[in-house]
């Protein structure tokens, strides 16, 4: 054989080897994460259903700094950089105005995404008895009662811009079915926590009747939390126990430092000097409620469902004032309060419920909702907070930026 | 299996391969074939030189020189050969020599000095070793000849102003900190944008990886090979050069290829280096600081701060914050000197044909903080064996192991420089117990020595292996095979033990990595003449697969019982973890012809193939093609050859490509935990069309010598432009995904100038001064960032750091004073380009100095320049009154304010000679400097610099004197001499680095600032190589 031809076998096998291998060479090989196809199976469902139990408590633990500071439940001493959120002044392109939208809107994504997954795995009559349905449609909706109740204006699934009530119809249609699936299921709590969720959606529509209600199907010592643990951490345990950042000092709890309700506390340092946030400026009065990394933030109280039917009752017809306090003072009870005397008119009484639910609901992501409506509410019921500052979040430029319906 | 199962197994195949060699080498047949020994010598200097490779022309057989300067070739049938010698940096010379059956022939070689040795044998960028005459596009060398006098510890240092076009920005003074590494420039606007880097033909990790979440800094694959195993480091720069390496080499590759064994008697060499390192200041400019950033925390009357965080109205506001530290170290400042010990041990030797490279080394270097110190030591052994005439097989093991004690860095409530610079501002006032008991009252307790309780530790175990078969079983026709192993192991831990001032509970943070990259690469190529020799054509081919897995862990933990050893388990709270496992696979192949008229005009033309596991399923194989030229002019008549002896021209035009990251193509979720249930969440929305960037390179340049080797002049002129390129694109957030989604969409281009000038200035029997210049000038602009060049965007990559249409690739945008200088408030135009944030002009300026045979002096500066770096600690320390270079203005305003009464505001602003800028930069109070106040915006500063890299002192020392072993020299080196810069902060190459891949979280990987950084130190060194 001469070298020429010797050459060219050697070549042709060169080349050959690798080329008929090629098919699985090149084969795309990416292991190790879950896909959606993993995720379209019957033994998937505790997970998924736990994953959308994980992005709410996300959505709200990453909403309760951005609520906290706008509506003025604490206020700003630390080194963050809020902009002008502590005065009540938000823009679109403020920081951390991002991060609590996307974490609300994946919620809901997640949950009612979530649902039609479940419908097409489960046949009718499992879906219609399924502890994880109801505890599906129980997530979307309180998903959906963070982004209406907080938000401006909203969008859904990268669609047009929408009121921010979309979520209020959203979110009550979703109670409405986890009842009696939940009924079915056998699990009170469920049932409770959607009477609450409903009754929460009632109240932000002033469907009084239907608030009141749905309130009174709750039992006063029901609660029912988005659970937190040490790896999610509670981010204002850990902005005012592990940092000092966030500061009850200017608000108007500075003024209540006994409540039980809204526990809070002066901090010094080492030489006894009242301590200063991180800003080194700002005295720090430390917020106690989340006292440790995986408190759990509440999402509806027996309570919180007391105090609902004491406002309906002052908001209806002229407004029964008797009523009114015999349902606060059962929800002070709980908490081993002494009774509050019956206000001699209206005005007073609403002072007294304004109070009641502040504290009741203080940094759960709920004062927002209730400083904005009354801000908005006329007569007795109105209350100035918000004077001067937002009453709402508006859409992140994040999400108009990326959201071709905003800029064609 | 264990790092150490792996070393022991890999240990044992080494050891059962020089075994097995041995007893395969072919006897010596001595009646048939004879012996080519010999010398190589420097002409300039007559220093023997280590490594020039010598070889029989036509017959494959040749070897190396070793480090007396000898060669000698086995087993050379008689007759007549050409004996050619090649070596970096000298000319060729080939002698022809008779060989006779059982005699030994000799011949000697003086080799010159030149500054274009066009017959050197390269082997980067190309299907297999060609030429330098041969190569279209520009080369970097460097050898270990230009290194052994110099003070260098690995790759970064080595590259560090030696190279065009490369960009080493050292990050951070502490010791086993890595650089960065840029290559042309940014060539993408997002991705990874490290050079490959391969070792012997292994293709090694190449990621930064970072220090922990404490030390804010990362350490670099390239800090595992050893400097002294290093022969020589080629880098590949450009599109056009790096085609044949496909997808991912578009920010360039380097190649590092270390010492080989040679044959002969084993030589020995030792070498021994002490030193230390110095702080000469914490602070690029110390004039203003008289604390040197309160490192100087004894008795001083300058340890003050000022008390602007106080209400005006209070009557201490503005007043000096004194401060005491009784945790101070008795010499009244928290600088050491920092020990410095080096230690290498080497043998390479070679018997029949077999060769081997066996080396150890040892490295213990101190910080000059207390609790600095960073311990790396490791062996390699390079065996090399020819069984049969034409093959080859040889093998490179290396194994590395670092031990990196921390101190807490950069933007982290628990740093160095972050609380001790902060002064009375800081994290750790009153200490513990009666800590503070003799402070007086009057002044502030501050105990910044508890900060070292904070333990941070990183360990890597880095082990490198490769094989490699070489089979030219016919004339012309050569095969390389080679298998490589890279397994880097990195832990990182952070421990502040129970009972520690800022966890008393105590809190433990443990990180593991593993990184497995799996080679497998074939080329082969064929060489044939045709037209009576005129054309010479070279085919050659070949094919890659690399295989990586990284596996990632991460837990944090806290709240320990009492004062145990920390561990995962002793943590009564679990408050993180996270697990990452990711496979990713490229595989390629290539087809290249190289054609030679005249051994003087030469093009090549190749096509390189990919396809990746990154790839989306929508996307299918990528193809990129290269041509390149080159001419000789030097070796035609008519070339006035008697003034410039080479001269050649050189063009070349490639693509190349960058893979997106392993799941860009795919839709994923992650598994959470609550409460111990599992779960899932979105992940990565997946983009199933998404492929690599594409980046094409057009370089044109020409390499000269002249005047007898005495100058020479390299220059290069290229430009890149980057298509379909990689952005990640935010989605609406109500879609549920919030990762970006990759896409094809953005376009950018890059431009530059490169030159390598060298020359020897002097030339004398007795003194030889030569000196070279790197010069780099680099332009690029994002021609599209969105996939819609009607509109003008940026993309925000990171701390101010943007890309944006038809701008600087990336930019700092800020809020900018527009009259500084003036008498009056700010003008401030918000939202504007600062400058670039990586630098646009590199200068090299090196000099050499050969006192006869035994005196070396060697030193280079640096220059970086054109870029802007956000000085985040000026402005942390402005706005709490911790700013020295403030003190100044800030009284004046506040005494102004204070007998200002009812205009007390404007009183302030217009005292005298505070002019706009030091009312934003310097502002006493947010709403006396309503506005404008405190933003780190004003402080994002020019950071060009000057820095003396490395000056050394090397002496040979004489027979007479020493008459033991072969050689012995001593060194005395120095690195970071001195820095000249207008820069304010501690140091304008350092960087805040954190997150896995060592970029700045929410930083992008673009962003870089100083936050607190220690800069680089000052390092002496005294060496002492001895060979025997």
């Amino acid at each position: 054989m001469t070298n020429q031809a010797k050459m060219l076998r050697i070549v042709a096998v060169a080349l050959l080897l690798p080329l008929g291998a090629c098919s699985d060479l090149l084969q795309v090989q990416s292991p190790g994460r879950i896909s959606d196809a993993d995720l379209g199976t019957k033994d998937a469902i505790p997970g998924m259903v736990t994953g959308m139990q994980y992005n709410l408590s996300d959505a709200i633990n990453n909403n309760l700094e951005l609520t906290a500071m706008l509506s003025g439940e604490l206020y700003h001493g630390g080194s963050y950089n809020w902009a002008d959120i502590p005065r009540g002044v938000i823009h679109d392109d403020d920081p951390y105005v991002n991060g609590g939208w996307s974490q609300a809107q994946q919620a809901r994504w997640v949950a009612e995404d979530g649902i039609n997954k479940l419908k097409d795995l489960l046949t009718a009559d499992e879906f219609a008895k399924s502890p994880y349905v109801a505890r599906a449609y129980i997530y979307a909706g309180y998903a959906n009662r963070i982004l209406g109740a907080n938000w401006c204006n909203s969008v859904i699934d990268g669609g047009p811009q929408v009121a921010n009530t979309e979520h209020f119809g959203r979110a009550k249609d979703e109670f409405t079915a986890a009842i009696p699936i939940a009924q079915a299921a056998g699990r009170t709590d469920l049932v409770n926590a959607a009477y609450a969720g409903r009754a929460q959606i009632e109240v932000l529509q002033s469907d009084w009747g239907s608030a009141a209600a749905d309130a009174a199907q709750v039992p006063s010592d029901f609660e029912f939390y988005a659970p937190i643990d040490t790896e999610m951490r509670n981010q204002l345990w850990y902005e005012t126990h592990s940092r000092p950042e966030y500061t009850v000092w200017g608000t108007f709890l500075q003024s209540h430092p006994d409540d039980p309700r809204a526990p809070w506390s002066i901090e010094y340092d080492a030489n006894g000097a009242v301590a200063k946030g991180a800003n080194g400026a700002t005295d720090m009065y430390r917020q106690d409620k989340y006292d440790n990394s995986s408190s759990d933030v509440a999402l509806s109280k027996g309570t919180e469902m007391l105090l609902v039917q004491a406002e309906a009752a002052l908001a209806s017809g002229g407004g029964d004032i008797t009523a009114a306090y015999g349902f606060m003072n059962q929800a002070r009870a709980v908490y081993g309060m002494a009774a509050l005397p019956v206000a001699g008119n209206l005005t007073d009484a609403w002072v007294d419920l304004h109070y009641e639910r502040y504290a009741t609901l203080w940094i759960e992501v709920r004062h927002l909702e209730d400083a904005r409506r009354w801000f908005a509410a006329t007569g007795p019921a109105h209350d100035d907070a918000l004077a001067d500052r937002a009453v709402c979040i508006p859409i992140p430029q994040a999400e108009k930026l990326a959201n071709t319906n905003f800029h064609g | 299996m264990s790092i150490r199962a792996t070393v022991r197994g890999t240990l044992g195949l080494s050891c059962a391969l020089a075994l097995g060699c041995a007893m395969l080498a072919r006897p010596a047949t001595a009646q048939e074939t004879g012996r080519v020994t010999g010398q190589v010598t420097s002409a300039q200097n007559m220093r023997p030189l280590e490594g020039a490779q010598v070889s029989l022309e036509g017959t494959g057989m040749g070897g190396l020189a070793n480090s007396e300067g000898r060669y000698l070739i086995l087993n050379v049938p008689a007759g007549t050969y050409t004996v050619r010698v090649t070596m970096i940096g000298y000319g060729t010379a080939r002698q022809q020599v008779t060989v006779a059956a059982g005699q030994v022939t000799t011949q000697d070689f003086t080799l010159n000095e030149t500054a274009l040795a066009l017959d050197e044998i390269v082997v980067t960028g190309t299907a297999a070793a060609v030429r330098a005459k041969e190569v279209g596009n520009s080369l970097d060398a460097i050898t270990s000849h230009e290194l052994e006098d110099i003070p260098v510890r690995n790759t970064d240092d080595i590259l560090a102003g030696r190279a065009p076009g490369v960009t080493i920005m050292t990050n951070s003074g502490q010791p086993g900190a890595g650089a960065t590494v840029k290559i042309r420039g940014i060539s993408s606007i997002s991705g990874t944008k490290e050079p490959l880097i391969y070792v012997d033909g292994v293709r090694i990790y190449n990621e930064p990886t970072r220090a922990g979440w404490g030390a804010r800094t990362a350490s670099t694959p390239l800090q595992d090979i050893a400097a002294d195993d290093i022969d020589r480091v080629e880098v590949v720069k450009g599109a056009a050069a790096t085609t044949l390496y496909g997808t991912e080499a578009a920010a360039g590759v380097i190649q590092i290829f270390t010492k080989k064994g040679i044959s002969g008697a084993p030589i020995w060499n030792a070498e021994i280096s002490e030193g230390f390192n110095e702080q000469a200041s914490f602070l690029a400019n110390p004039s203003e600081d008289p604390t040197d950033l309160y490192t100087k925390c004894g008795n001083l009357n300058d340890l003050y701060s000022l008390n602007l965080q106080a209400s005006t109205s209070d009557p201490t506001w503005g007043n000096k914050l004194y401060m005491q530290d009784p945790t101070c170290p008795s010499d009244g400042t928290w600088q050491r000197l920092g020990p410095i010990g080096r230690y290498d041990l080497s043998v390479r030797g070679g018997m029949g044909d077999v060769t081997y490279y066996v080396s150890g080394n040892y490295n213990d270097t101190k910080g000059t903080l207390p609790t600095s110190r960073s311990r790396d030591g490791g062996f390699r052994t390079n065996a090399s064996f020819s069984p049969s005439d034409g093959l080859n097989i040889s093998m490179n093991t290396a194994y590395t192991r670092r031990n990196t004690r921390w101190v807490p860095d950069g933007n982290n409530s628990n740093g160095f420089l972050l609380n001790v610079g902060r002064g009375a501002q800081n994290y750790l006032k009153g200490g513990k117990g009666d800590d503070c008991a003799n402070v007086p009252a009057d002044k502030i307790c501050i105990t910044n020595g508890y900060l070292f309780d904070t333990q941070l530790y990183t360990e890597t175990d880095h082990f490198i292996s490769g094989l490699t078969t070489t089979w030219n079983p016919i004339k012309g026709l050569s095969n390389r095979f080679s298998v490589g192993w890279d397994y880097l192991y990195i832990k990182n831990n952070t421990t502040r033990p129970f009972g520690s001032l800022r966890a008393p509970a105590g809190y433990f943070w443990d990180e593991n990595t593993h990184h497995t990259k799996l080679s497998l690469d074939y080329a082969g190529s064929y060489q044939n003449d045709f037209m009576g020799g005129d054309l010479a054509s070279t085919f050659s081919w070949g094919g890659q697969i690399f295989k990586d897995h990284h596996r990632w862990t991460e837990w944090d933990v806290e709240d320990f019982a009492g004062p145990v050893t920390p561990t995962i388990e002793s943590g009564a709270s679990v408050t993180y973890r996270s697990e990452d496992n990711v496979s990713q696979t490229s595989a390629g192949f290539f087809f290249q012809e190289l054609l030679g008229y005249q051994d003087r005009l030469f093009l090549t033309a190749g096509l390189r193939v990919d396809g990746n596991s990154a790839f989306g399923s929508n996307f299918g194989l990528q193809a990129y093609p290269k041509v390149s030229g080159s001419w000789v002019l030097s070796d035609y008549d008519w070339f006035p050859s008697d003034k410039i002896e080479s001269f050649k021209l050189r063009a070349a035009l490639g693509e190349s490509g960058k893979a997106p990251n392993p799941f860009a193509s795919l839709r994923t979720w992650s598994g959470v935990g609550l409460e111990g249930s599992p779960g899932f969440t979105p992940g990565s929305p997946g983009n199933p069309d998404v492929g690599p960037e594409r980046t094409k390179e057009l370089e044109f340049g020409f390499d000269l010598s002249a005047l007898n080797g005495r100058i020479g002049v390299e220059a290069t002129h290229y430009k890149a432009k980057t298509t379909k390129a990689l952005v990640n694109v935010d989605l609406p957030s109500s879609l549920g995904f919030l990762q970006n989604r990759t896409e094809n969409i953005g376009a950018l281009q890059n431009s530059g100038y490169e030159f390598q000038l060298t020359g020897a200035l002097v030339r004398t029997d007795k003194i030889e001064w030569r000196a070279r210049a790197n010069l780099s000038f680099m332009k690029s602009k994002a021609l599209d960032v969105d996939g819609d060049p009607t509109v003008e965007s940026c993309i925000y990559v990171g701390l101010y750091s943007n890309i944006c249409d038809g701008q600087q690739v990336p930019v700092l945008r800020a809020t900018r004073i527009m009259n500084p200088d003036s008498v009056g408030n700010p003008r401030l135009v918000r939202d504007t380009t600062i400058g670039p944030t990586y630098p646009t002009n590199l200068i090299g300026l090196g000099t050499t100095i050969s006192i006869g045979s035994s005196i070396q002096i060697d030193a280079l500066i640096e220059h970086q320049g054109g870029h802007y770096l956000p000085d985040y600690t000026a402005y942390q320390n402005e706005r709490r009154g911790s700013w020295h270079p403030c003190f100044a203005m800030q009284t004046i305003m506040v005494d102004a304010y204070k007998s200002g009464g009812a205009s007390a505001v404007t009183s302030a602003l217009n005292a005298a000679g505070v002019t706009a800028e030091d009312r934003a930069r310097c502002a006493i109070n947010s709403t006396v400097n309503a506005g404008y106040s405190y933003s780190s915006y004003y402080w994002i500063e020019p950071a060009d610099f000057w820095r003396m890299r490395s000056v050394s002192l090397s002496y040979d020392v004489p027979k007479s004197v020493l008459n033991w072993g072969r050689s012995t020299t001593v060194t005395l080196a120095a690195r970071n001499l001195f820095t000249i810069t207008d820069y304010h902060g501690t140091d304008p190459e350092v960087q805040d680095f954190a997150d896995a891949t060592g970029n700045v979280v929410g930083g992008g990987e673009f962003g870089r600032r100083d936050y607190y950084q220690i800069p680089n130190p000052r390092t002496y060194l005294l060496s002492v190589r001895i060979s025997w």
